[in-house]
């Protein structure tokens, strides 16, 4: 079982959910093109999804796509270590230093300025600044390890230190906040992955302590899972443990599996 | 059921209705599906065409409903869908190329306008809650729908309901709090 809502809480959950009925006229509206829509046989008007007892299958598909891609890329990299050893060394191989870079830019991609670093304000410019700033994401603990290079810093109690400069937003502008995640959210929706990344920085910056700092992780994983970041995405996900774990990991299957050596 | 039997809408239902019988699943759940609608999330100007498409899946597949389930959970499953299909922005394009509907007359009551604001906060709230805490915190704390139901509806444990409405009331809670000392740091 589970304690009700403070009862604060629950009065103001009651004024906003009172009168929310569909109006006369809207009720109506609908019913009339429902009634066409029926005599027609015309298709439903968003499409139709699959039903709830069909949703399962469709995310095994889904889990089955992103396993197959993992096991690909795996492969993939299997092959380029074997036929060229000395990659990882030499930069003339050009696949390797470009797979070497995106994997910089990827484990970058957690990069944020939450300590006062400076903050990239363009997609192109976060990949650069996240190759020099291999900051990891500073969400509430634990502190994710996203850097894959030495300098990588571990200890939590910096990142401690680090929320501390930032100034509280506990009583800021609720609806602001709201709004740009929202808009983190159209942007992710959208498949603008790089908007996404940049706005959810935004947030973390604005609002470090938020009440919605996990789900800021959530659609963080999204955006990288979606940009196709799938290393970003493992570190970000390595990072997290209990309840929320399994969510996020069904908001990045893909990431799920290990990183292929 | 012919379309002719459409035509008219029953009187007000109580219970369980007929899943066959439209007319009476429309009436009789219609405000149950916009709310779902809005509260997961839906684009407004797409819920109309959301709690649409959600009676004429219901309809088309009528004949396939579980009896031993309840209807809500059946119509919560089906908006759930729709809304994650119109989020996805698949049919903006058809959108953006048809004819902008005309607005809805200003609402002249003051109440009216204070109810869209308590509307708009809210969809702010639960936009912000991962898809899984919103769908339980809706049923359970906003329609009112038994732990064990939502469990069903959802397709998860009952336990694992109880611990995505922990998470999501701490959050309402701290938003209310929140709130409150905004609406008293602004005097209103």
């Amino acid at each position: 079982m589970v304690s009700e809502l403070q009862p604060s809480a629950r009065r103001l959950l009651d004024e906003l959910t009172s009168g929310a009925e569909v109006p006369a006229s809207e009720r109506a509206s609908v019913w009339e093109q429902l009634q066409a829509s029926v005599e027609r046989d015309a298709p439903p008007r968003i499409g139709e999804a699959p039903p709830s007892d069909e949703a399962a299958g469709g995310r095994r598909l889904w889990l089955a796509i992103g396993l197959g891609g993992a096991l690909a890329a795996g492969l993939m990299l299997w092959m380029a270590s074997t036929f060229t050893p000395m990659s990882s060394i030499v930069p003339a191989k050009e696949p390797i230093q470009a797979g070497y870079a995106r994997a910089s830019a990827e484990v970058g991609g957690e990069a944020y300025s939450a300590g006062g670093r400076t903050t990239a304000s363009s997609p192109e410019a976060e990949d650069e600044a996240e190759s020099i700033t291999p900051e990891a994401d500073t969400e509430a603990a634990p502190e994710p390890a996203t850097d894959a290079r030495p300098r990588r810093r571990r200890s939590t109690s910096r990142g401690h230190k680090r929320r501390k400069d930032v100034p509280s937003t506990s009583t800021g502008d609720l609806r602001a906040e709201m709004a740009l995640l929202q808009s983190a959210r159209q942007s992710l929706a959208g498949g603008r992955y790089s908007q996404a990344l940049g706005q959810l920085r935004e947030h973390q910056t604005k609002y470090p302590g938020s009440v919605f700092g996990e789900e800021r992780v959530l659609l963080k994983l999204k955006a990288l899972c979606g940009a196709g970041r799938i290393d970003a995405a493992r570190t970000l996900l390595s990072t997290r443990r209990g309840a929320r774990r399994a969510e996020l990991e069904k908001a990045c299957p893909v990431a799920v599996a290990p990183a292929t050596p | 059921m012919s379309p002719k039997e459409l035509r008219c809408l029953p009187g007000g239902a109580t219970g369980e209705v007929d899943p066959t019988d439209l007319a009476a699943l429309y009436q009789e759940h219609v405000d149950f599906v916009w709310r779902i609608a809005k509260h997961m999330g839906a684009p407004p100007q797409d819920v109309g065409d959301i709690v649409h498409d959600v009676f004429l899946i219901a309809y088309r597949r009528r004949h396939d409903f579980d009896r031993e389930r309840k209807i809500r959970n059946w119509l919560f499953g089906i908006t759930r869908n729709v809304v994650a299909r119109a989020r996805t922005g698949v049919h903006r394009e058809r959108r953006l190329q048809a004819v902008p509907s005309p607005q809805a007359p200003v609402a002249t009551a003051e109440t009216v306008l204070q109810q869209s604001q308590a509307h708009a906060l809210l969809q702010t709230f639960l936009a912000g809650l991962p898809e899984e805490q919103r769908a339980v915190f809706v049923l359970h704390d906003v329609e009112g729908v038994a732990a064990p139901d939502v469990a069903v509806a959802v397709g998860a444990k009952t336990n694992t309901v109880y611990s995505r409405l922990r998470l999501a009331r701490k959050k309402f809670e701290r938003f209310a709090a929140r709130y409150r000392a905004e609406v008293k740091r602004h005097g209103e």
